[in-house]
């Protein structure tokens, strides 16, 4: 019972859907996810008139549905993961310069932070992409880029707080290297308030790319991303619901997850 | 009369530069540039535009001529200052595709998108603030707890899966709602209810927090100690301080009706602005894209200093505090 007072069941849970997940989309299966079958065109999931073989059922194609979506969960979640790295890491480095150098170094950096704050990343993303080709690393800095600009003003902000009361000061005055004051004194002590932002960004970060990938902007084929799979299959919607229904439940359980473990962390590190 | 530099300069003095007003201003413009300078390299980028227009297979004498007749032969920088003031007089060229004008097209599609914006920001921001509220009063009961959660559930609900099932649901197996267009009022019905529903969620916890942080202050306290009836407290102490509150957010809000506006268009193929820069970036029509893009972004700034100065003008505080 202690361990529920530590953990609410609803996060033990949320953290158990991710694991199930993350684990699962790595098993070995049958079909290879782009592997097409015309012969078993839209087999309905196991329990709604089909068989064994397709659990889930089959697309238009006569692809596996079990398996393209474990591709799915596997691309979704990693692109999720590496565009929130990624966004945090430009946004700590530019938030440090911009404590650190001030005068117009930090002016500059503080008109970027406010038009991404004011943009929303759909329309940057169009933007980009119009021109650019969406390759799969493109889309994991352009997540990057939906976020930067939260972790730039906290690391400027913590930054500027430390360097001017208190501790760092006294590792200058002793002699401590630029480098070193960021590394060994102001990064571990903003890194919890990092860590919060990241976990609430993340649900956001997912959204973002299933939005892409829906609207066919996104991870190209033959790759699939959650999205991908739900924005293909809903031309399908009237002869074969599972096709879009069951990914589009697979993202809503991660980003709900993803979102309930986010509220938690932000409040057990804002009450210690 | 004196030199151009004095008079900047007495200019400078008159205007405070460090005041609030000015510094967002200043801001909105150089992002409002950037913008410019941004779309104006977009469409550059995407290649030459004699052989776009003209197709792979044109004469060089006719590329000659196309390059004549829009500038395209002269540097860079000039091209920059005709685009910008083509740009300024809502020039934005011709469609690749439909072969009208960009500026044509964009007002054609233009009062569908805000028939469906303006409504879904009202009810958004009307029903998140009246639940906040309730949630905050009943904090800790049922009530509370239900709206808590109902928000979550609607914040994680991505809108175009919920599109999506909303399609699936009334247009397909109950057979109630029409699934794409505008043509009459319950073609209205779903695409309101997909937009509304994470604003809603963001409303509704956004003004719950700020609600019960208000009803904490001292002054509030005080008020009461002295007999100040509820209703008056609320209407003329709280209500104000929430609505102050809710501004910070009204510039994130912006920018997220602009892209529920995208997402919620393409799947119940809305005739709007949305719909639209999707399937022209599809397209690839780059005047198009190109112009859309523009009157987001800058549509998208405006708002922002509008937003920028009302918070000024009711919160002494940010006006004269610091610049940033």
């Amino acid at each position: 019972m202690m361990f529920f007072k530590r953990y609410p069941p609803l996060f033990v849970f949320s953290v158990g859907v991710l694991v199930f997940l993350t684990l699962a989309s790595f098993l070995p299966t049958p079909w290879d996810y782009n592997h097409q079958d015309l012969m078993t065109r839209f087999v309905p999931p196991l329990f709604f008139g089909g068989n064994i073989q397709h659990p889930l059922g089959t697309d238009h194609l006569g692809r596996d549905m079990v398996s393209r979506i474990m591709a799915g969960i596997r691309i979704s979640y990693f692109i999720a993961l590496a565009g929130t790295l990624v966004g945090a890491f430009i946004g700590v480095v530019l938030g440090f310069a911009a404590a650190r150098f001030q005068g117009i170094i930090d002016e500059i950096i503080m008109i970027f932070v406010d038009i991404q704050a004011s943009m929303p990343f759909i329309l940057i993303a169009i933007a980009l992409l119009s021109v650019v080709d969406n390759s799969f690393w493109v889309i994991v800095i352009l997540l990057g880029f939906a976020g930067w600009e939260k972790y730039a003003r906290l690391t400027r902000g913590l930054t500027l707080s430390a360097v001017n009361h208190g501790y760092a000061r006294a590792v200058a005055a002793l002699g401590g290297s630029q480098k070193r004051i960021f590394f060994s004194h102001i990064l571990p002590n903003i890194s919890s308030v990092l860590i919060v932002n990241m976990t609430l960004n993340f649900p956001g970060t997912m959204i973002a790319e299933s939005s892409l990938s829906f609207l066919g902007l996104g991870i190209k084929p033959p790759m699939v991303s959650l999205g991908r799979l739900l924005g293909e299959g809903q031309v399908y919607l009237l002869t074969a619901w599972w096709v879009t229904v069951l990914p589009g439940l697979i993202i809503f359980l991660s980003t709900l997850a993803m979102t309930i473990i986010g509220d938690w962390v932000s409040d057990r590190m804002g009450t210690e | 009369m004196a030199s151009p530099v004095t008079m900047v300069r007495r200019l400078f003095a008159f205007i405070d530069t460090r005041s609030y007003f000015f510094v967002k201003l200043i801001r909105a413009i150089i992002t409002a540039f950037l913008i410019l300078v941004i779309s104006f390299l977009m469409i550059r980028s995407s290649g030459n535009p004699a052989q776009i227009y003209l197709g792979e297979e044109a004469m060089p004498e006719a590329v000659e001529y196309f390059n004549k007749k829009w500038g395209l032969d002269k540097p860079i920088s000039i091209q920059f200052v005709s685009y910008f003031s083509r740009a300024i007089k809502g020039d934005f060229g011709h469609s690749l595709i439909k072969s009208r004008p960009v500026y044509q097209i964009i007002m054609d599609r233009l009062p569908a998108t805000l028939s469906l914006m303006i409504p879904a920001a009202i009810i958004s921001i009307v029903f998140g603030v009246f639940l906040g509220m309730t949630a905050s009063a009943h904090r800790k009961k049922m009530t509370d707890t239900g709206i808590l959660v109902a928000s979550t559930l609607g914040f994680s609900l991505p809108n175009f899966f919920f599109g999506v099932l909303l399609i699936f649901f009334f247009s397909i197996v109950l057979g109630w709602l029409p699934a794409s267009g505008n043509n009459t009022i319950s073609h209205y019905i779903m695409p309101l209810i997909a937009i509304v529903t994470a604003d809603l969620a963001i409303f509704t916890r956004f003004s719950r927090a700020a609600f019960i942080d208000i009803y904490e202050q001292h002054y509030i306290t005080g008020f009461r100690s002295l007999g100040v009836r509820e209703s008056r407290i609320f209407f003329f102490q709280a209500l104000p301080n929430a609505a102050n509150a809710l501004l910070t957010i009204g510039g994130f809000y912006i920018g997220s009706l602009v892209s529920g506006a995208i997402v919620t268009e393409t799947i119940f193929a809305w005739p709007g602005l949305g719909s639209l820069l999707i399937s022209s970036v599809k397209a690839r029509d780059f005047p198009l894209v190109q112009g859309l893009i523009l009157l987001f972004g800058i549509s998208i700034v405006v708002a922002n200093l509008a937003i920028d100065f009302l918070y000024g003008i009711l919160d002494p505080r940010i006006r004269k505090g610091a610049t940033t």
